[in-house]
């Protein structure tokens, strides 16, 4: 992919990016082809524009316009007898991680070998993840279908003061069998979602925590957390 | 002026670890060697300089265990004296070329040669360790030096591994101690990741603060009243947070508005390795690849501009001194307007990654000298480090503060997307397996000790954010997953020849050699608590 925006490059950096993408008489083409061919290789890669606060336009280690590096393969050799990794390791489990305040990336595995046994007592059989979230109001539990070749599932997940766990599951009829749980992970909990100014003086505390997360512009950090806390004061300092 | 701020400025020097001596040279080598050139280098003489000049200024700096090893590894070293001596011969050639066909970039590039000459000699003066002059600089208490993760891995996605997380912070740690001779006071997390528990390790190393992300405050599980602008203890710990106040660290850091984004600052993107013929500049470049150079005679211009200005160096100093104080100017206002709601004085905390000065924003290193060179008594701006901070400031107020991160959307995106949870599957599988080795085959010796050793080095290495940070970032994505695969792989011939009770002696060699890193590495800290023999 082009590093850096495309309509800011020369013909010569046009072109040598595009020798590099193997496009044929890349030499004989205007800068406007150029452009347009190379926006069509990286149409999905460069839709991340800059937002607002253009942070995620800061790139690290950063060697030249592209990331074209020859052949890695070649040049990075592994040691004698390293193996490719296996897509999965030969075990039932269950693994959760907190990719935000809303969502859990949850990843796990049947071994081959219990999918065996199951496939000979069960016969006909369906896995599921069943999500516990304990929180203040008590045990919430929901289930989510999955295929046998599935292996990892984005969760949903309430805030609140508790915590999650996932548990892989094998139901057949109204049976239902647990073969792995997860860990278990806190969920996120805010004071601010909770108790959105209750006293005069929490708004003007409320205004100052402001500062540190708003630039110069009058942008926020990007964070939808936060939006969502600012949302929730804002209607309940209206009521005041 | 009365004082109206405080203010510690952090800076992270880091780079994963990047040595492939099986090769004459090798492309990602120079994520090194540019920063050196054009980072660290340059930024110790400014600071040496601030300091003969009685200048008392106050700098905070953290150096990743990953970074200092390649900066004291002797093959690197000497790779970084031939970058340094291409760089001349590329200057001196371009000097010649400039007064025959280009005099109006004549300027610029006689100052890269002069540059690469300079920064030779200073870095032969040091007997190619420049660490020492950092040292230096904080033995007279200039400089505070901060200890971070043993190879910068993003604590939040490891919370259930402690084994794991105590071996980054212990080596890491252990590695500051040997190379800077002092035990750390501050601990930098690995891109602001913290989560809830962690400080209770950080504890036991003899940790007293940490960095904490922007939102951290107004996300956090308790209602506080001065975390905006005061240090604040964490959790039940005795370790005291400072938080990254991200609307002044947005002054700059931002590729879109910041200050390095001003039209007459030099370009980044726009590079003679890109420029010139092949049969010119490829003895330059990496084989037939063409790469940056490090000569850029561009000045900005606009984002769009094809046609850029040359490169005109008072203009630049000129906007250097402009935003120097434009900056000031931002934190002493949001003092004055703190301190006359709640009658404290504000500790503001700006940290950044290191390279960007220098590096990637040419001029940033003469605007931190700027900056540092402001005096007190008119701007009413000090600056500290935290350290200094926690000498005259007992904090009181205790944060509970849920998992965050300095990446976007303040949580765990960055290192957790469709591009790269795949590698936590196999990551979290290497940490399991080495607890299992470590519980199996405790207090070797000799070459089973290697091994395990070596099978330690490899499962932190992994670990390393910025594996996952390079694909998500999609710059060298190819790079970055074959190294993934390369440290779990080599972990899993240990795992299968100790699960054997073998030990391959070949490969441990060479494997040692390839991955020097961490001498004091002890695998036994993978045993995990409570499960000693």
């Amino acid at each position: 992919m082009v590093l850096i925006k495309i309509d800011s490059l020369s013909q010569k950096e046009l072109e040598y990016i595009a020798g590099q993408e193997g496009i044929e008489d890349f030499d004989t083409l205007s800068r406007d082809e150029l452009i347009e061919v190379l926006k069509d290789i990286y149409e999905d890669e460069d839709s991340d524009t800059p937002n607002v606060t253009g942070e995620n336009v800061n790139k690290r280690y950063v060697a030249g316009l592209s990331d074209y590096r020859g052949d890695v393969d070649e040049n990075v050799p592994s040691l004698p007898g390293v193996e490719d990794l296996p897509l999965l390791y030969p075990e039932t489990s269950v693994h959760i991680l907190s990719k935000n305040a809303s969502w859990l990336y949850c990843y796990w595995s049947v071994a081959p070998s219990d999918l065996d046994q199951y496939d000979q007592k069960f016969g006909q059989y369906e896995l599921l993840l069943s999500v516990n979230v304990t929180g203040n109001t008590g045990i919430e539990k929901y289930e989510i279908e999955i295929g046998r070749e599935d292996s990892e599932w984005n969760i949903n997940v309430p805030h609140t003061n508790g915590s999650v766990k996932v548990c892989l599951m094998l139901r057949k009829g109204d049976a239902a069998y647990l073969l792995a749980e997860s860990e278990t992970l806190p969920l996120v909990d805010c004071y601010w979602l909770n108790n959105p100014v209750r006293i005069p003086a929490d708004e003007g505390i409320f205004r100052r925590f402001l500062a540190p997360i708003t630039n110069r512009d009058g942008y926020l950090i990007p964070s939808e957390i936060v939006e969502e806390i600012i949302n929730n004061v804002s209607k309940e300092v209206e009521k005041i | 002026m009365i004082s109206t701020a405080k203010v510690n400025l952090l800076l992270h020097a880091h780079l994963p670890y990047v040595r492939h001596l099986e090769y004459p040279s090798f492309l990602e080598e120079d994520w090194l060697f540019e920063a050196l050139h054009e980072t660290y280098i340059p930024l110790l003489r400014i600071l040496e300089d601030l300091d003969r000049s009685g200048h008392d200024f106050r700098l905070s700096i953290c150096f990743s265990p990953t970074f200092t090893t390649m900066c004291l590894d002797e093959p690197l070293q000497e790779r970084f004296v031939t970058y340094l001596n291409s760089r001349i011969e590329l200057g001196e050639k371009e000097v010649v070329r400039a007064k025959k066909e280009a005099p109006e970039v004549l300027k610029i590039a006689t100052f890269y040669l002069e540059q690469a000459k300079s920064n030779l000699a200073f870095y032969e003066n040091y007997g190619r360790n420049i660490l020492t002059g950092y040292r230096k600089l904080s033995e007279k208490g200039r400089v505070e030096l901060v200890a971070t993760a043993a190879t910068n891995a993003y604590f939040p996605l490891y919370r259930n591994y402690e084994t794991a997380i105590r071996a980054q912070i212990e080596l890491g740690v252990k590695s500051h101690i040997r190379v800077f001779g002092e035990a750390p006071r501050g601990f930098w997390l690995p891109e602001c990741g913290y989560y809830p528990g962690v400080e209770n390790i950080l504890s036991e190393y003899g940790i007293k603060w940490i960095q904490l992300p922007s939102q951290s405050v107004i996300t956090a599980k308790n209602r506080l009243e001065k975390a905006d602008h005061a240090p604040t203890l964490v959790g039940d710990s005795q370790i005291t947070s400072f938080i990254r106040d991200w609307s002044l660290t947005n002054l700059v850091w931002s590729d879109a508005y910041g200050y390095p984004c001003d039209p007459d600052y030099r370009e980044f993107y726009r590079d003679i390795g890109y420029d010139l013929p092949m049969s010119y500049i490829q003895p330059y470049i990496h084989d037939d690849i063409r790469v940056f150079t490090g000569y850029k005679y561009w000045a900005i211009t606009s984002q769009t501009a094809v046609e850029k200005k040359v490169y005109d160096f008072t203009r630049a100093e000129a906007k250097v001194q402009l935003h120097a104080e434009n900056f000031l100017y931002h934190i002493r206002r949001r003092g004055i307007a703190l301190t006359s709601e709640t009658g404290d004085e504000p500790v503001y905390t700006i940290c950044f990654d290191a390279d960007l000065f220098g590096h990637r924003w040419f001029e940033g290193l003469s605007f931190i000298r700027q900056i540092l060179l402001s005096d007190s008594s008119k701007t009413g701006i000090s600056f500290t480090t935290p350290s200094e901070c926690l000498g005259y400031f007992v904090p009181t107020e205790r944060g509970y503060f849920n998992e965050c991160s300095w990446g976007k959307g303040g949580f765990s995106d960055v290192w957790l997307d469709g591009s790269n949870a795949w590698i936590y599957r196999h990551t979290h599988k290497a940490i399991e397996r080495m607890q299992e080795l470590s519980f199996r085959f405790p207090a070797q010796s000799s070459l089973k000790a290697r091994f395990l050793n070596q099978a330690a080095r490899e499962v932190l290495l992994a670990m390393a954010s910025d594996w996952p940070y390079i694909m998500y970032d999609k710059t060298s994505v190819n790079y970055a997953e074959k190294r993934l695969r390369n440290h779990l792989g080599s972990f899993n011939v240990v795992y299968s020849n100790m699960c054997k009770n073998a030990v391959n002696t070949e490969w441990l060699i060479k494997a040692e050699k390839r991955n020097a890193i961490f001498p004091e590495i002890d695998y036994n800290i993978f045993i995990p608590k409570g499960k000693k023999k």
